[in-house]
């Protein structure tokens, strides 16, 4: 990850960042903001982010990669950044306009939200042809297995994915008869998974 | 037997990428042989429909806009000088600018929502001249200038007066909406000279208007779509939206 995300000129255009009381153009302002979100959390693998404060949750980077990361809401160089009440804006267009995120926990926003720049049905082949790959069909994989292991010929693509994620991808795996998920003995998390 | 698997998914992958590049190449090869064969034959073209018919199937089965072509062949011919181009008036150059034409139109409904109906020539150059980058075309560079887009507002003025241009500070825009006034002019004058925005205080101190005049003005123009709020700092700014030309 030596690139930096390049940022399109209207992340340099100075009103980007207050909430525009015109509606048509106010839409139009968070498409935007959607689109550059969706490219920015796709190029340093962010796969969720507190809706309130725009903070990375979580990132498949290393940590020290994490740090590097730029911020998204501010532009030191032209001195602007958006408010908590507008990034919860840009969040709400981005989970009910245009279906690319989705609360964590719907009753608790500050558990974050989940960014789809890869939805959950291309998530769930991504999975699917790395275990197919590595011929593991039909073996018990556990979750550390899945997204930590270096051992395993682990791609990039799924490596450090998250939790919740993969909790969503599997059920997906399910709903299309291609995995089944064994639960641990407390019954609160996956214990194993078996993709056939 | 997992590493087998994996030399001949290796195998695959590199077959497979060679081919994709000899295949680009060929592309771009017959892309620009295309363009040569359109300025050649731009009369035959134009004129003969049996012709026309086939050469667009031939674009579009390659993924080649034939607007784009006639744009770059009537630009590159009237790059080579100007008793060229007075001289390419003359013949045909008519393929070229209504391409151009519809090329405007389409920048002019996609920026609609931003700006409200009202562009300046600087952005609308970058416009036509960026979206061809992204197409991935690199051999397409269209050249256009701001004399081939007045042109090209003649023969759209034919159809109706719906585009306009306006002289801004020495600037052209290009207008495309009913309903823009005097102070809306002087509102955009002062943007131009102040690097894109203005305030309530900028515009009393500049053009002595009084409070009420000012706010109307202003209210009048957001709604329009002609400005952008900025509350960033203490003072509210209003922003003229053409950032592609910052």
């Amino acid at each position: 990850m030596s690139t930096a995300f390049e940022f399109p000129k209207i992340h340099s255009f100075i009103p980007f960042y207050t909430k525009q009381p015109n509606a048509t153009v106010l839409n139009n302002q968070l498409d935007s903001w959607c689109e550059i979100l969706l490219g920015y959390c796709q190029h340093y693998k962010i796969t969720s982010m507190s809706p309130i404060t725009g903070k990375i949750l979580h990132s498949q980077l290393e940590e020290d990669e994490i740090k590097d990361i730029p911020s998204l809401f501010e532009n030191k160089s032209i001195k602007r950044v958006a408010n908590d009440e507008f990034k919860t804006l840009i969040f709400k267009h981005l989970i009910s306009n245009q279906n690319k995120a989705e609360l964590k926990n719907p009753k608790s926003p500050e558990n974050g939200v989940i960014v789809f720049w890869r939805s959950l049905a291309e998530w769930a082949q991504v999975l699917y042809s790395f275990v197919q790959k590595t011929g593991q069909l039909g073996s018990v994989l556990t979750v550390y297995e899945l997204t930590k292991s270096t051992d395993s010929g682990l791609t990039d693509d799924i490596r450090n994915l998250e939790y919740d994620l993969l909790v969503k991808v599997l059920k997906v795996l399910v709903k299309q008869g291609k995995a089944q998920i064994l639960m641990s003995e407390d019954g609160h998390e996956i214990g194993g998974v078996k993709i056939v | 037997m997992n590493f087998q698997r994996d030399e001949y998914y290796q195998v695959g992958k590199n077959i497979t990428r060679r081919q994709e590049d000899q295949l680009s190449t060929q592309l771009a090869v017959f892309k620009s042989a295309l363009v040569n064969f359109a300025s050649d034959h731009g009369e035959e073209i134009i004129h003969n429909l049996e012709f026309r018919t086939k050469f667009t199937q031939m674009c579009q089965s390659v993924g080649v806009d034939p607007l784009n072509l006639q744009i770059m062949t009537s630009g590159s011919s009237g790059g080579a000088g100007s008793a060229n181009k007075s001289n390419n008036n003359n013949n045909n150059n008519g393929g070229g600018e209504i391409a151009l034409a519809v090329r405007v139109v389409e920048e002019c409904h996609k920026t609609r929502d931003a700006n409200g109906g009202l562009i300046s020539f600087k952005e609308l150059l970058l416009r036509l001249k960026g979206e061809d980058d992204t197409s991935g075309s690199s051999n397409s560079n269209i050249n256009v200038t701001e004399q081939d887009i007045t042109q090209c507002l003649t023969k759209l003025n034919s159809l109706g007066n719906g585009y306009e241009t306006l002289n801004i500070s020495g600037k052209k825009w290009l207008k495309f909406t009913n309903n823009v006034s005097n102070d809306h002019k002087r509102v955009y004058e002062l943007c131009e000279f102040m690097g894109g925005m203005v305030t309530y205080r900028l515009l009393r101190d500049n053009y002595q208007w009084d409070q009420v005049r000012c706010k109307t003005v202003i209210d009048e123009m957001i709604m329009k779509g002609f400005l952008w709020v900025d509350q960033g700092e203490s003072e509210t700014q209003f922003w003229e939206p053409s950032w592609l030309s910052v």
